[in-house]
């Protein structure tokens, strides 16, 4: 049974990989426009149906049949469209991944790794008066509040207050998304920093620990080597593929509100959402398609975050 | 005590502080600037006209207040409660469901329980969003039918398989204790003695929760466009700003929306605090 999740899981993210790359493999495919046998362009037609395509650039046009996903309400095809979005998409979350992983482990040792070991201050200097910053800790008081203030504040709350700032502030629909992953990142910080804290507090006296410390290694070292890759590893790794599918969803969100760009898959689900199909509404379900990746996307990043987890265990 | 309170305190005011920062400086013709030149004293003043209950007015000219008055006043109180109402809701809901179908798996060794804990958990995986669009275009409720809305708070982002895994390592540790193994060789009621411990890990992830249920409930309500902050936020910031891009941002309304939902927010947090306390002092 395991295996078998595996391999699902293996396959679904095989399919992304590959719907990713189709704007690479086919890249004319977005200089294409769809147009029936009597030259009027097409909208919503499914897949391998005859078609005459017409190429923007140059004006030429010749026969073939609709792409694998068929043809969206701007006449293009819907395969490439999804792709761009969803290559759009992953870039923007890895940056939400990454501000995220590195503050949150920076969050985690200021205020899970107690300094108050070091040894005394013998000359004073710029360098042992920073030390001395150490010895009260004070970078581990202001970490603590700045954690527990955004762990405090419900992060879609401040996450509008961001959004609807860029909205204003920049005109590049690529800018705002990048500011909105950032803030994502930013206040995504407390899962981390928390989950790391504790597992620092936790090993702080195993006898590991007090064996490295006993046999001169440096904190660098002990904080770098033996807690965070050896025990940490899973965890920063389940968490950062979570903030990766966090921030694709919440993307969507907030294009679906209006604030997001169009080349992302929340922006192609706010474009389509006229055209989704329902109960007395004649749309069409290739609508549902940029939905539908958005829900592959779900299930492969829970998937491979749980197996991290997993690993964990074991 | 003294401690709890004055970690809440500094928590709302750094918290809001942050909030206040960002609408003072990044927008250009923000609505705070009228409270100064300087982005702390500006704050400070914030603070204290808050505190007086002088809460500003929308850009339209209606006076912010807690309880809705005239057509000149806009009433606070009420779509923050709808908020924290819907999603308190959800959150009991999910914990009412994790909390039997665990035990079922764990104590009775259902199978029955474990499967449908397992699709919870799958669907649980799955954006709120996704349940929105689910309600609306797969069930046609263009209004949003509240006990759908409710259960997709309770599964939806998360929240249901956070509370499941909790539960599940909490219980696979409670089945292997001394008092719980005496109270069944007793044929003593299992759940009688377990229920404390129940509690403890709801106290202990309520933080996290609370966060993920608020933002749910504001993304459901923004879209069946229910009375609550996600409304709010549609009708006072979203709209709007799409529709006419020199209209400022209604600063005001949304520092004082922030201040409640944070002010509750860790004011049940603290109140938490304390009932850990109590029940982990009872349990020793």
């Amino acid at each position: 049974m395991k295996n078998f999740k595996t391999i699902f899981l293996m396959s679904l993210f095989l399919f992304l990989i590959i719907l990713i790359s189709y704007h690479w493999i086919f890249p004319e495919n977005g200089k294409y426009e769809y147009e029936d046998e009597n030259g009027d362009l097409i909208a919503w037609v499914g897949p391998f149906q005859p078609c005459i395509i017409y190429v923007k650039t140059n004006s030429e046009t010749f026969e073939s049949t609709t792409p694998v996903f068929g043809v969206d309400r701007r006449h293009a095809d819907l395969a490439f469209r999804i792709s761009v979005a969803l290559w759009t998409n992953i870039w923007l979350a890895f940056i939400a991944a990454t501000v995220f992983v590195i503050l949150a482990i920076i969050s985690g040792i200021l205020i899970g790794y107690d300094q108050s070991h070091l040894p005394p201050i013998k000359h004073r200097n710029t360098f042992d008066n920073i030390k001395r910053l150490r010895k009260v800790k004070l970078g581990k008081l202001f970490t603590q509040l700045l954690v527990e203030t955004l762990h405090a504040i419900p992060m879609l709350l401040l996450l509008l207050v961001v959004v609807i700032i860029s909205f204003r502030l920049f005109d590049d629909n690529i800018i705002r998304m990048l500011v909105m992953m950032i803030a994502i990142g930013v206040l995504s910080i407390p899962k981390l920093a928390l989950l790391i804290r504790d597992r620092i507090e936790a090993l702080v006296d195993e006898e590991f620990i007090n064996a490295a410390k006993a046999s001169g290694l440096s904190d660098t070292k002990i904080i770098f080597t033996h807690i965070l890759w050896y025990e940490c590893s899973p965890i920063i790794a389940g968490q950062f593929i979570y903030v990766i599918v966090q921030a694709i969803m919440l993307e969507a969100v907030i294009s679906f509100l209006g604030f997001g760009g169009g080349t992302s898959l929340g922006g192609l689900i706010y474009q389509f959402k006229d055209s989704l199909p329902g109960p007395g509404n004649s749309g069409s379900p290739l609508a549902l398609m940029p939905l539908f990746i958005l829900l592959l996307v779900a299930i492969v990043g829970n998937g491979c975050a749980k197996l991290f987890m997993e690993l964990r265990h074991e | 005590m003294i401690k709890v309170f004055n970690r809440s305190l500094m928590i709302i005011v750094f918290s809001l502080f942050i909030i206040f920062a960002v609408l003072y400086n990044f927008e250009n013709e923000s609505l705070l600037l009228k409270y100064g030149n300087s982005t702390i004293l500006a704050y400070l003043k914030w603070c204290k006209e808050t505190i007086f209950y002088h809460w500003g007015n929308l850009d339209s000219g209606p006076k912010l207040t807690l309880f809705q008055g005239d057509r000149h006043t806009v009433g606070v109180l009420s779509t923050v409660s709808y908020t924290f109402f819907y999603g308190i809701s959800g959150l009991l809901l999910a914990f009412t469901l994790s909390t039997v179908l665990t035990y079922k798996t764990i104590f009775d060794h259902s199978t029955t329980a474990k499967v449908i804990s397992g699709f919870f958990n799958f669907l649980s995986g799955i954006h709120i969003i996704f349940f929105c669009f689910a309600i609306k275009y797969v069930l046609g409720h263009d209004a949003g039918f509240h006990v759908y809305i409710l259960i997709a708070i309770a599964i939806g982002s998360y929240t249901y398989s956070d509370i499941c895994q909790f539960q599940t390592s909490q219980f696979h540790k409670l089945q292997s204790t001394d008092f719980i193994i005496a109270a069944r060789s007793w044929g003593d009621s299992v759940f009688k003695h377990a229920r404390r411990s129940i509690a403890l890990g709801l106290l202990s992830q309520w933080n996290s929760l609370v966060g993920i249920v608020f933002a749910s409930t504001i993304i459901v309500e923004y879209y069946y466009k229910i009375h609550g902050i996600g409304h709010a936020i549609h009708r006072y910031f979203a709209k709007p700003i799409l529709k006419y891009s020199t209209k400022p941002v209604e600063s005001e309304f949304f520092m004082i929306i922030s201040a409640l939902v944070i002010i509750i927010v860790v004011i049940m947090s603290g109140i938490k605090e304390m009932i850990y306390e109590k029940l982990s002092k009872t349990q020793q």
